[in-house]
């Protein structure tokens, strides 16, 4: 996944969440920004094989 | 290369030495850059955390011990929290009073902004604050990245043997585009020993700008959280910081000869005193907050 980047989470407890990938590492964690139900945004720490380009 | 042989090394041998940290933090000795200018007048950094030509580095010759419950070849006994520091660029309090360190941490809007950590993590057994082992990571965006292996395991670093380290800071173009963070926490081991962790522009890194009194700190952090502080545990041997971006490549020439990469240096010490005056010709010397590390022959 590349930074900026749409995603979706695709398994635990943040599934079906959609958001934009600000953090990439070398080991292959995110933080992905993401739009919670409060309309507040959430950071959220996902490996990249937890998510799928959206 | 043979891990934690410190066969790069062309300037170790007998007649060094080097600083001295227990890791308990029971004593204040933090090595501090005020990177300031004009202090009182503005917060401009003379070497900001991307440098001033997009690229701030350091290579450090350093042997860790692995903050533990008892003294072993390997380890040192400490019974308080096992954060550490080996370098970070940072606000810093002018005061250096406990508590208040969230306060200097989290010093844009109550939240963390414009930083840069690299050392280990208490994150093993019951994880942080006491966790055991600890594992090299890159502290940014209010987060701790470590590395793992190819079993997704988190790694370690070579406790109580001397190894080289680098870190790079820089950006995809001068003062614009994304972050990148580079920690090689063993620069003899195999080429995949380096923690990267890459951030967006997206996600509002740095829009606080300069915290209000930047600064480089070594062996203790400036945030003074608990009591004891973040402390390195171990020896430092060597400092050497550019303001430049340096490869992998370009850290084991600067080991095999300082220098020979013919980038930037800023500060520069490879005999430790009680001065770590500048050896570089740049007059960027420290001072200590608290009072000095011990000074070991090594």
């Amino acid at each position: 996944m590349e930074l900026d980047q749409t995603v979706e989470v695709t398994e635990g407890f943040f599934a079906g969440l959609k958001g934009q990938v600000i953090v990439r590492t070398g080991s292959g964690a995110l933080i992905v920004r993401v739009k919670a139900p409060s309309s507040e945004s959430a950071d959220i720490k996902v490996s990249e094989a937890q998510v799928k380009a959206a | 290369m043979t891990q934690g042989a410190n066969t790069l090394s062309a300037t170790g041998g007998s007649g060094q030495t080097a600083l001295s940290w227990p890791g308990d933090g029971a004593v204040r000795s933090m090595l501090t850059w005020d990177l300031r200018i004009n202090p009182g007048v503005n917060n401009a950094p003379m070497l900001p955390l991307y440098g001033t030509n997009n690229g701030l580095s350091f290579l450090f010759r350093v042997r860790p011990y692995l903050k533990s419950t008892s003294n072993t070849a390997t380890s040192r006994a400490t019974s308080n929290e096992r954060y550490w520091t080996l370098f970070f660029w940072s606000n810093r309090s002018l005061t250096d009073t406990q508590p208040g360190g969230n306060a200097i941490f989290q010093w844009h809007s109550g939240q963390p902004d414009t930083y840069a950590g690299m050392h280990p993590y208490p994150d093993g057994g019951a994880g942080a604050p006491f966790g055991i082992p600890q594992h090299p990571e890159v502290s940014v965006l209010s987060n701790d990245f470590t590395d793992t292996d190819a079993s997704g395991n988190p790694v370690e670093w070579t406790w109580g043997d001397w190894v080289w380290c680098g870190g790079t800071l820089f950006r995809d173009g001068l003062n614009s585009g994304n972050f990148h963070h580079v920690f090689y926490y063993d620069l003899e081991r195999a080429t995949g020993d380096q923690i990267t962790v890459d951030l967006s522009t997206g996600s509002g890194w740095t829009s606080g700008g300069n915290p209000p009194v930047p600064s480089i700190t070594m062996g203790q952090s400036p945030f003074k959280t608990y009591t004891g502080d973040e402390s390195f545990c171990g020896e430092i041997a060597q400092i050497h910081i550019f303001d430049a971006l340096l490869t992998r490549a370009n850290f084991v020439s600067e080991i095999g000869s300082p220098g020979a990469s013919g980038k930037q240096i800023w500060y520069r010490n490879t005999s430790p005193d009680s001065t770590m005056a500048d050896q570089s010709g740049q007059a960027h010397h420290p001072f200590w907050v608290g009072t000095a590390a011990s000074v070991i022959s090594i």
